[in-house]
């Protein structure tokens, strides 16, 4: 299996993302979601400025179990695993170009896994022109595309951005979205720390539609209070009557605004479309706020390529620590790439 | 019932009742497991002990307990504990991963006891008893839903199956709640053996059938009420079209009951030959074990879900992902990989669980005569 890129798209992953800052990597050291046995941060060598990548020992997550189920298969992993960074932050360290600083990750990777006694490392979520690169300087056991990370780049004007959406879609959405104001769906907006009955609800909606799409939840109270007390997390939400209909915890960065968890109240779905309102208010108000790109996250694979987003795979590098049970993980990984390909196509 | 067992139905009521001026969740669960924390080390004149000795405590009282094979025990813990003793938060962490595994269940649990109390007030019942240990989450439940303040009583009454032929199990009953009232009997469910014992001795004091009901959270006896086998009959009707083998939804049933009934418990009941009486169990049991019904409670007591319709949706959701292939080890099935050991009774022994003309299993084919 190899992963083509183009060295072209390599440009948009050059920055470190929000979950490569010093902020997300405190604020997931409190995070309960994940059984995480150790945690470490390393300083990675080769790079103009000092980088601080996280690691972890990771016994269970819930987002790694709804892969798992997405695949239809059992576990598979039979041991702990040394994760890079947590499969809750929706990219891993695409931003190292150099081969000494991929080398720096994966040789402590590796070294960290023998010593928990770890299957091996997990590099994960790395856009596809970033995967290819790591790939090429350490090769891996084994590969897998988990995800798809969908994002729009902005306009300077809400219509031109808008123009990325085929034409009957771009009038349906208007549309449902003017018909959502007629009804006195409104925008709301606060610093996600300082809502904490905003936040429970859009914690919730989350949950819920997690369990909507087959998964069980992936957010516990304390991981989303952990990041909604980020100072860019900001709470957006859609709200009609004082009651919430979608709503979205947000991470601003380097002009991107990244969507990173939300949720709808699906009784709402048909007659208000909430998550279309969210998102086009979102989206005409990104020039004004200075946004370049909005980045909407994983999943939900068949809205989102409806409506045009961008999408970058996100791949996994797996390096074993043990030649002994690589081909076991390999073939296993291999069977759950496989799946989930078939699962994320539209 | 001695004064330790009261000070056990008081730290019950009380962690139920735990509310703060903060509104911020994180705060308010570290107040709720300090509290427990120091009430556990009174109790049982111990210090807290560290994570992995937390851990092996709790996983040979799960043992112990027998709900769980050895190995589903392993599982149901890896998935959520921190037994590493170099975190600091072990305690806080491991509870808030149990608790997000336990949420999607809570509009359910809480569905069932509304409906318990609902239908208790309207056929004039006095008092619902949840039968103790595994009914305690529900017990939680109903404290949280306030309906104390009405004249419905709500009690605990331990009746552990190694006491079921015990000559003190009268006297216990009688001295955990007064049985002379109309009482609705509470229970997670299964064969009803215990609850079968329940009734005799509300039949020796009173012989009307009217006196009493029988209310299981999950039923495998024809006999006795079950409200998720209600919930999931339309479900049976609706998939009878199936493969088999496949898991139905009387399958979920008795996973959804397995769930209730694998949880840590705060206590273990001891009985000394000449009386029987409440011990707090393992540091991490009691305080997750307690920390879970204060969330439940708090659900309960802050939500408007909990009707019929939010738990039927609950239920039918829980049950799509229970069903789904390759959720063994994950989705739904993340705390238990399959349903739980059985030691179900033999069929003549079945056939004496149970007693019929109970409410609200009688009402199941209708009250009219004729």
């Amino acid at each position: 299996m190899t992963i083509s890129y183009s060295p072209a798209e390599l440009g948009a992953w050059e920055r470190p993302t929000v979950f490569d800052t010093p902020e997300w990597i405190d604020a997931w050291s409190g995070a309960t979601a994940e059984n995480l046995t150790a945690s470490e941060t390393i300083t990675v060598s080769g790079t103009p400025d000092p980088a601080v990548v996280p690691l972890y020992l990771m016994i269970d997550s819930p987002f790694w179990r709804g892969y798992e189920t997405d695949a239809q298969v059992g576990s598979v992993w039979d041991e702990p695993l040394v994760v890079v960074p947590s499969l809750y932050a929706v990219y891993g360290p695409a931003y190292l170009r150099t081969a000494e600083s991929i080398r720096s990750v994966v040789t402590t990777g590796l070294d960290r896994a023998n010593r928990w006694q770890a299957a091996g490392l997990l590099v994960a979520n790395l856009p596809q022109a970033a995967a290819g690169r790591w790939a090429q300087t350490c090769p891996p056991t084994a590969r897998i595309c988990l995800d798809i990370a969908y994002y729009w780049d902005v306009n300077n004007h809400a219509a031109a951005t808008l123009q990325q959406v085929g034409g009957h879609q771009r009038r349906d959405w208007r549309r449902r979205w003017r018909r959502a104001r007629e009804h006195g769906v409104q925008l709301a907006e606060t610093a996600a720390g300082q809502s904490a009955p905003a936040l429970a609800q859009v914690l919730e909606l989350a949950n819920q539609s997690a369990i909507k799409h087959g998964i069980a939840p992936l957010y516990d109270q304390t991981t989303f209070s952990r990041v909604a007390s980020l100072p860019s997390a900001r709470l957006f939400y859609a709200e009609l009557n004082s009651r919430i209909l979608a709503g979205i915890l947000t991470l601003e960065h380097d002009r991107s605004l990244y969507l990173w968890a939300g949720g709808i109240d699906y009784a709402a779905l048909a007659e208000h479309s909430p998550y279309l309102f969210l998102f086009y208010e979102l989206i005409t108000m990104a020039p004004s706020r200075g946004w370049r790109r909005l980045e909407f996250g994983r999943g939900n694979y068949g809205f989102k390529q409806r409506y045009g987003f961008h999408g970058t795979p996100l791949w996994s590098l797996f390096f074993a620590s043990d030649v002994s049970t690589a081909l076991r993980y390999r073939d296993r990984l291999s069977v759950m790439h496989d799946r989930l390909s078939d699962f994320m196509r539209p | 019932m001695n004064s330790a067992d009261r000070q056990f139905d008081s730290i019950l009521t009380r962690s139920c009742a735990l509310t703060t001026s903060t509104t911020d969740y994180i705060e308010w669960g570290e107040k709720i497991l300090q509290y427990l924390t120091v009430t556990w080390s009174g109790l049982a004149t111990s210090p807290v002990p560290s994570a992995s000795d937390a851990y092996d405590a709790l996983a040979r009282q799960m043992r112990a307990d027998g709900d769980l094979a050895p190995e589903q025990v392993d599982h149901f813990l890896n998935s959520w504990f921190t037994s590493a003793d170099t975190n600091p938060n072990w305690l806080r962490e491991s509870a808030e991963r149990l608790l997000l595994r336990l949420r999607p269940w809570f509009a359910l649990w809480v569905g069932f006891i509304r409906w318990v109390l609902t239908w208790s007030q309207c056929r004039k019942f006095d008092q619902v008893v949840f039968l103790g240990r595994d009914g305690l989450p529900l017990y939680a439940a109903a404290c949280g839903l306030q309906f104390q303040s009405s004249r419905l009583q709500l009690r605990v009454a331990d009746v552990p199956r190694s006491l079921l032929e015990s000559p003190l199990l009268k006297e216990h009953l009688a001295a955990s709640a007064d049985f002379t009232r109309n009482t609705a009997v509470v229970d997670s469910g299964c064969y009803g053996t215990a609850v079968t014992r329940v009734v005799k001795h509300v039949r020796d004091l009173r012989e009307d059938n009217d006196s009493i009901a029988v209310m299981f959270f999950a039923s495998r006896n024809p006999r006795i009420f079950g409200y998720l086998n209600q919930l999931m009959s339309w479900h049976y009707l609706a998939d009878c079209s199936g493969v088999p083998d496949h898991r139905g939804p009387f399958d979920f049933t008795i996973y959804a009951c397995d769930v209730l009934e694998s949880l840590p418990k705060p206590y273990r009941i001891v009985s000394t030959g000449t009386q029987i009486h409440r011990e707090p169990t393992d540091f991490a049991s009691f305080v997750l074990s307690l920390r879970i019904y204060a969330e439940l409670a708090r659900y309960a007591r802050l939500g408007a879900r909990g009707d019929f319709t939010e738990a039927a949706r609950s239920a039918s959701e829980l049950y799509s992902l229970f069903t789904r292939p390759g959720t063994e080890q994950g989705g739904v099935r993340s705390l238990l990989t399959a349903p739980a050991p059985k030691a179900p009774p033999t069929p003549p022994a079945l056939m004496r669980l149970g007693i019929t003309g109970i409410a609200p299993q009688s009402d199941v084919f209708g009250i009219d005569a004729g």
